[in-house]
């Protein structure tokens, strides 16, 4: 179970009030590029910053104004993971999430603390990290010289200096804590682990194995109890039943969202139908109506017409009596007035009678009127009945659409609205079940991590048993290590077009040499710089040709420090200041080349404000990712990484 | 034309009450015995009866009950209450008098009232009109023994 560590940042994303910023880095040689104060090295401190580094450098106005949280998706080991922090709370939690950016909603994160005192759930940031990688957390001596020294635990802190060449540090006399002597001897013994020289560590490597084992085994206890726990409860240990659960839900509810629409569609239709409907029947009802009182009014009007023809009737009826009447009362007394043989007074005839000449005039007339009036009742009458055609075929109208509207209501409404009540319930139902699982999944996942420890504790114990076993043998040397840490940066500095390159040697405290000269001793800063860039991609190489305990991972900052960048036409252009600066990059890419050729991954991100010739007119494929362009006056590019402030 | 015909009213026509006091008295005046029983007023009742619908129809209700009147049809006559009035009283008298004049008649008094007598009958019903009125007539018959006043009531709608 030999693994070796493997570090690739995937994503930086700034979560700011107004928006996002991210930077995406894929494995081999990322470049960041720009202008002066443009935010390039913010870049490197942030991805630093995240990965349990302090955040002094990054807490200036462009950023404090816009970014409130950073995260950093990263992959250990293959296995990706995003990282949050908050920018200015150093000592908030810093959130783990088992997942990649765009999904950490769907875990529980893990609360760590960047600081080794600091008290979080879940630990230790640092002891996270090299869990992931595989290192084991070794104790290491802070002195080699006194016995007594107190030893302190690795941290990947101390990693991290190994490949983080800061701006600052490149042609540095102070690398790596030169001045300090304590934190230089630490380093130098973090150096020992990392190339796994375990000189008069046996005991300690032993005491850390039975550390590792007595850790792992409380591990599976505590993931037995929680399988048992998971599995009394219901929750399946197993994440794809998880996921087809989920997507099943997810589709259910799709489904059930699209027929809710469409039943909604086709009773909206169908009430608008309904409505229509109902108003063609209240029109035909009022239709009805009308159609009544004309009726009413027509019926009247025969009656009155009847009287009126009854007492036409009448007056003819004295008429025609008066006529046959008038022979037999011809000798009348034409008196005015009458003697009363009752009352002895003379009463006065007041009756008319209808002269002679007159009489048939009248009766014609009146019979006239007799006949004028049939003819009304009869046209009055026929009108009814047309009217009462009408009214009946109404009537029958008003049947067919009430049939049509029950029939209606009763086939499509009533069904739709209790299909729609259903649907609706059953879409409640899926998201309860929905959210159910999505719990569910987090409670797995968190149980998942646990066996994710087991198995990186796993890692650790055998790279562990493999150090113990090379030491036990006496396999590995301090001076094989010594000799092929040499070998690699002979070639680098031969290759480097530094001039008189002669008795080139590494010591025992990693320090390299050439002309009899340690590196702290060079005088030239140009110098300095080559051989503090050839130190880290040394080891960088180191790691690609061998198993030892640093993942090959560097950042550089500005690696052409010190070198004259302006070409001079008398050159020798091997020799000259553009041409060793134009050799740094060409070597970075042969490292690359060296990790594609034994099927490695690793990542190196530089950060400069030149841009050397060989990527410009680097043949063919790409052999680098362009992560970001700064250029101020220049709207092809953004301006810098707060491009808006 | 001496008369205004629109608003003539054709059942007091000369002629044709005189006609219809004839009838009333051929064929009311006596009862199957031949003894009188028709008195001025009742007689002056009766046409009244025959003249107005309503009244009639009142009339036949009181007698042979509702099926009875249910055939007599509406008219538009608003006659209602002139009955009271005094002088109508005297318009009947003048026309029983006419027709005493002319022989028809005779008024015979009996005790404290005055019968109608008919001395000569109408001609005889050739025309539907005439069996018409006869048919009114004989049709309310039998308020003649009823008392005057139950018959004013009646009239009266009361």
């Amino acid at each position: 179970m030999d693994s070796k560590p493997s570090l690739i940042i995937s994503e930086l994303i700034l979560m700011g009030v107004t928006g996002t910023y991210n930077a995406s880095f894929r494995s081999g040689l990322n470049i960041i590029r720009g202008s002066m104060d443009s935010g390039k090295s913010t870049i490197l401190h942030m991805i630093n910053y995240c990965l349990g580094g302090s955040n002094k450098k990054i807490l200036y106005d462009e950023v404090t104004s816009k970014v409130r949280s950073i995260f950093l998706e990263v992959k250990l080991n293959g296995r990706t993971f995003t990282l949050e922090r908050p920018l200015r709370e150093q000592n908030s939690a810093v959130k783990v999430y088992s997942s990649d950016f765009a999904n950490r909603g769907e875990v529980f994160p893990q609360f760590m603390s960047a600081d080794p005192s600091g008290k979080m759930p879940d630990g230790w940031l640092s002891d996270f990290i090299l869990e992931q990688l595989g290192i084991a957390r070794v104790k290491i001596k802070e002195s080699a010289n006194r016995v007594d020294a107190d030893e302190d635990r690795l941290s990947f802190r101390d990693l991290m200096k190994l490949m983080f060449l800061k701006q600052t540090d490149v042609g540095s006399d102070a690398l790596l804590d030169f001045k300090s002597q304590a934190v230089f001897h630490k380093n130098v013994a973090v150096q020992k682990f990392v190339y796994n020289i375990h000189d008069e560590r046996l005991a300690g490597l032993q005491t850390q194995r039975k550390l590792e084992n007595e850790i792992l085994k409380q591990l599976k206890q505590s993931e037995s109890t929680l399988a048992k726990f998971l599995t009394e409860v219901g929750i399946p240990l197993d994440e794809f039943a998880f996921g087809d659960k989920i997507d099943a839900a997810k589709s259910q509810i799709h489904e059930l969202d699209s027929a809710t629409q469409k039943l909604k569609s086709d009773f909206e239709f169908n009430s608008k139908a309904a409505l229509e409907l109902r108003a063609t029947i209240s029109a035909l009802r009022g239709e009805l109506d009308s159609k009544s009182s004309q009726i009413k009014v027509a019926k009247k009007r025969i009656e009155d017409f009847a009287k009126l023809k009854s007492t036409y009737r009448i007056e003819l009826d004295n008429i025609q009596l008066s006529k046959l009447a008038r022979p037999f009362l011809a000798n009348t007394p034409q008196d005015k007035t009458i003697a009363c043989p009752l009352c002895s007074t003379e009463l006065e005839i007041a009756s008319q009678a209808i002269p002679e000449e007159d009489i048939n005039a009248v009766e014609r007339s009146v019979k006239n009127k007799i006949a004028g009036l049939d003819q009304s009742i009869k046209i009055s009458m026929e009108r009814i009945d047309v009217l009462q055609v009408e009214f009946s075929s109404t009537e029958k109208l008003i049947q067919q659409h009430t049939q049509i509207f029950d029939a209606n209501n009763l086939s499509s409404i009533s069904p739709l609205i209790s299909l729609i009540e259903t649907a609706e319930k059953a879409k409640v139902q899926a998201h309860i079940e929905l959210s159910s699982l999505k719990k569910n999944l987090s409670i797995f996942r968190k149980y998942s991590e646990t066996q994710d420890k087991i198995n990186s504790k796993l890692t650790v114990i055998s790279n562990l048993d493999q150090v113990i076993r090379n030491v036990e043998s006496g396999l590995t040397g301090v001076d094989d290590i010594i000799a092929e840490l040499r070998k690699i940066f002979a070639a680098y500095i031969t290759l480097s077009g530094v001039q008189n390159v002669h008795s080139i040697s590494y010591s025992k405290q990693f320090v390299p040499s050439f002309r009899n000269i340690s590196y702290y001793d060079h005088l030239s800063g140009g110098v300095r710089t080559v051989m503090s860039i050839g130190m880290y991609m040394t080891r960088l190489a180191y790691a690609l040709k061998h198993v030892c305990n640093i993942p090959p991972f560097l950042m550089i900052d500005t690696p052409g420090q010190n070198i004259g960048r302006k070409k001079n036409p008398d050159d020798d252009n091997t020799v000259s200041d553009p041409a060793i600066y134009e050799t740094i990059y060409s070597q970075l890419l042969s490292i690359v080349d060296l990790a594609n050729e034994t099927g490695q991954e690793c990542q190196i991100i530089v950060v400069d404000n030149d841009f050397p010739d060989i990527l410009a007119t680097a043949p063919g494929e790409k052999k680098y990712h362009l992560v970001k362009r700064f250029q101020k006056n220049n709207p092809t590019y953004e301006k810098g990484l707060i491009h808006d402030a | 034309m001496s008369i205004d015909y629109v608003f003539f009213d054709f059942r007091d026509e000369h002629f044709s009450a005189l006609y219809r006091a004839w009838l009333i008295s051929h064929k009311l005046s006596a009862n199957r015995n031949g003894k009188l029983q028709l008195s001025t007023y009742k007689a002056q009742q009766l046409d009244y009866i025959i003249k107005s619908p309503r009244a009639f129809k009142r009339a036949c209700h009181f007698l042979s009950g509702a099926i009875s009147s249910q055939n007599i049809p509406d008219t538009l006559y608003n006659i209602d209450g002139i009955f009271s009035k005094q002088f109508a009283k005297k318009d009947f008298l003048t026309k029983l008098l006419q027709l005493c004049r002319m022989g028809i008649l005779e008024l015979v008094k009996e005790d404290t009232q005055t019968l109608v007598k008919c001395l000569i009958p109408p001609p005889p019903s050739s025309t539907e009109f005439q069996s018409h009125l006869e048919s009114q007539i004989l049709s309310i018959k039998g308020l003649v023994t009823k008392s005057e006043p139950v018959v004013d009531q009646l009239i009266l709608g009361a």
